[in-house]
């Protein structure tokens, strides 16, 4: 019964946010041979459910840290600190606003400067509004953020996804009615406003924007949004603001009278690899798709089923949905088991409740 | 005899009418609502005819969500400056006149039909529905004591019997006959449903309830409506269904957005009665038996019926919701499960549906009434499928 509705990837555990309220930590030092089931922590956070969770690395002092923030349902941001040297994880307390000042937020990120100046962390709210804090982290049960910035959107719509690019310092803010908006993280000013326009007419009109995210360097960002109920990913240029392209596949349906999609379902996470040329995508219609960012051809295709599971536990439903909800690029060498060091990998997270890790095949 | 119920004062010239409870129930304890009503007329009618300033002081109507203005009171004044005020003056004025004229006669009305008897000067129907409200939180009456009362509006299809068990006034039911206005009832009432059914059906919509009431298909069950929020008669009705028949299962049916599931959670449990109009403490409203129809999981609920985008309303609705649901520990972790996946669901895909239509596969579009009934057959055996489960 319990779905998973956010995945993350840190060093030591590939982390889950669950409806239950729970946070789930992964180990991902384990081996062929290890069960993942029963090398995970569980720690409770809210009656509520949890919707997003991030997870931002660095080192205090010489120990490494991951710092993991997650968002419940009730709209309140909750942060953990994992000390990576004996993997133990630990809340922490931080205040985002003022004492008495209650808001509610959505989607959250994290973005780390390579100069360790100033990291960046944003959250949007329901009324549009993104927020940016900097902050430090003091010490293993510490961590203080400042407001850094408030960008107010031209009309309320609720602001559904948010990434953040340290390079190129910008920031992208998704909103149900279908734009996206670039704007200056340092000035909170905007850059280029996108506009999507899904499907419409149809009993099923929705442009709502799913997911954003940037390429490594900051240079594209991708955008996952509605049209009608199939997903689309679009790619613009950050400098220019140009539509630079869609990942689309070939479609002879009839039913289709209009524009071409990725997906024959609601994109709902999109995910770059470390070197940017590849991109994930997870849809509603219960497949996972690579795609090459230079070609825009599909790389590969992943049709999720409810019999991958080998598990008692897991009554097999014939009615259930494999919808992807959350998609991850694990990076070369984090992932444990054979050929983990030198292929990318994936983290995949579907609403019939299981989380399944995926690696590139071949050169083990 | 002094009464400082109506404390008058000589300097200014005053006279200040209070409605507060903490002041009127002391002395006037024992008394009705009829003499409470003419008390209070009388004061305000000798100090005009005196020529005095008058004061008038009610308790106000309770807010959602802000119950600590308890404390706090609206006060009307005659002579006022302010137009409003003298409007809510007179508005007062006339609502007790009504009210003492209708309980002299032993006469109940609607709510609505003070609201008839002076349209121009009330406006609209809430200022009348306020002013009750306060009117009988101030002297500590629920408004059928004071003889106005909301319309009924709970619907039933069912065959049953109603029996006034302090009387033996019987009323019967029959399917043939279509749906029937839930009667007027009270805790004394007993239901009996008159052949063996299936289940019993909360329908969130009348227009839903209208669609799936056909003698034919549903004579086995027992299908009720509250037109959107229930009164706590249709809750009550449900209320002494359940207590009188615990082994007939009993389902809600809601649209797939917020209001759908708050409008379940009033049946679930009562609902929250401090915000009601004085109820008396014996009264029960609430039926934790209620199971929600799944309609979300296991179903691609964007193909079967239409979708609308969530608004900033529906969210700041869920954001509430999700969190008061849980509060409570009942025995019902299932059933709140349900509650918050469902809750969960619709706030992170952003849509909510309307159940009115469900889509057919077959692009004939056929006959949407035998759709739904179907469509709620097939939710129920799944429903129980997964209790087992």
């Amino acid at each position: 019964m319990v779905n998973i509705y956010s995945v993350a990837i840190s060093k030591p555990y590939t982390i889950t946010a669950s409806g239950d309220g729970y946070l789930k930590f992964w180990s991902n030092h384990i081996t062929e041979t290890d069960t993942a089931k029963e090398n995970v922590k569980e720690v409770f956070v809210h009656k509520t459910g949890l919707h997003h969770v991030a997870v931002f690395e660095d080192f205090v002092d010489t120990t490494r840290i991951g710092l993991v923030a997650t968002v419940s349902f009730s709209g309140e941001v909750f942060f953990y600190i994992i000390n990576q040297t004996d993997g133990s994880i630990s809340p922490i307390d931080v205040q985002l606003n003022g004492k008495g000042n209650r808001d509610s937020y959505w989607a959250i990120q994290f973005s780390k400067d390579e100069e360790s100046k100033s990291h960046k962390f944003g959250a949007t709210q329901a009324t549009g509004v993104t927020k940016i804090w900097s902050f430090t982290i003091d010490s293993l049960t510490s961590a203080t953020f400042t407001i850094h910035g408030e960008i107010k959107p031209q009309t309320k719509n609720f602001a559904t996804s948010l990434d953040i690019s340290y390079n190129k310092s910008l920031l992208a803010t998704g909103f149900k009615n279908g734009d996206v908006v670039l704007t200056q993280t340092e000035t909170s000013k905007p850059v280029y406003t996108f506009h999507n326009f899904g499907l419409k007419g149809s009993s099923q009109s929705s442009s709502t924007i799913r997911s954003v995210k940037f390429s490594p360097l900051g240079t594209l960002l991708a955008v996952a949004s509605d049209s009608g109920s199939y997903g689309t990913i679009t790619l613009y240029d950050t400098i220019y603001g140009e539509n630079v392209g869609n990942f689309t596949i070939p479609s002879h349906s009839t039913q289709v009278h209009v524009g071409a999609y990725a997906h024959e379902g609601w994109v709902f996470e999109i995910d770059f690899n470390e070197t940017g040329e590849l991109l994930v995508s997870s849809g509603y219609d219960g497949k996972i798709r690579v795609w090459n960012v230079t070609t825009r051809e599909r790389e590969a295709t992943i049709a999720l089923s409810i019999t991958d599971y080998d598990d008692d536990d897991i009554p097999i439903d014939e009615n259930a949905t494999s919808a992807a909800v959350g998609v991850k690029f694990i990076d070369k060498g984090i992932r444990g088991g054979a050929g983990g060091d030198s292929n990318d990998g994936l983290a995949i997270i579907s609403l019939d409740r299981g989380i399944r890790w995926f690696r590139e095949a071949g050169g083990i | 005899m002094k009464n400082i119920y109506n404390s008058f004062n000589n300097n200014s010239k005053q006279r200040t009418v209070h409605f507060h409870p903490d002041v009127s129930t002391q002395i006037l304890n024992k008394r009705s609502p009829l003499e409470k009503l003419e008390l209070i007329q009388n004061t305000i009618t000798n100090g005009i005819l005196a020529n005095n300033s008058i004061i008038l002081n009610i308790k106000p109507e309770n807010k959602i969500g802000n119950n600590n203005n308890n404390n706090s009171k609206s006060i009307f004044k005659l002579p006022s400056n302010n137009l409003n005020e003298s409007r809510q003056f007179a508005m007062c004025l006339k609502l007790i006149s009504m009210l003492i004229e209708n309980l002299k006669n032993k006469k109940i009305t609607t709510k609505r039909d003070l609201y008839y008897q002076d349209v121009s000067l009330f406006e609209n129907q809430s200022n009348v529905d306020k002013l009750i409200n306060s009117i009988c939180k101030s002297l500590g009456f629920n408004n059928l004591e004071i003889g106005a009362v909301a319309a009924q509006k709970g619907l039933c299809f069912g065959n049953i019997d109603i029996i006034d068990i302090s009387n033996n006034d019987m009323k019967s039911f029959n399917i043939k006959d279509g749906c029937f206005l839930i009667p007027r009832i009270n805790s004394n009432f007993k239901i009996i449903i008159k052949h063996p059914i299936d289940y019993i059906l909360i329908v969130e919509k009348d227009s839903i309830f209208q669609l799936i009431c056909d003698p034919l298909k549903m004579s086995n069950n027992l299908i009720i409506t509250g037109k959107g929020f229930p009164d706590n008669n249709t809750k009550m009705f449900l209320n002494l269904l359940s207590k009188q028949y615990p082994q007939i299962p009993i389902y809600g049916f809601a649209d797939i957005d917020p209001h759908g599931l708050n409008i379940m959670k009033q049946y679930k449990d009562g609902g929250d009665l401090n915000n009601c109009f004085m109820v008396h403490e014996m009264d029960q409203f609430h039926c934790q038996n209620l199971k929600l129809l799944d309609l979300l999981s296991n179903l691609h609920f964007l193909k079967t019926f239409d979708c609308l985008d969530f608004s900033l309303i529906d969210y700041q609705i869920s954001f509430k919701l999700i969190e008061s649901e849980f509060d409570d520990n009942d025995n019902n972790s299932i059933e709140n499960e349900k509650f918050r996946n469902q809750l969960q669901r619709t706030m992170f895909f952003g849509k909510k549906a309307e159940i009115d239509l469900i889509k057919s596969n077959d692009d004939n579009k056929s006959n949407n009434k035998t759709d739904l009934i179907q469509f709620i057959d097939e939710r129920i055996k799944i429903s129980n499928g997964y209790e087992k489960n």
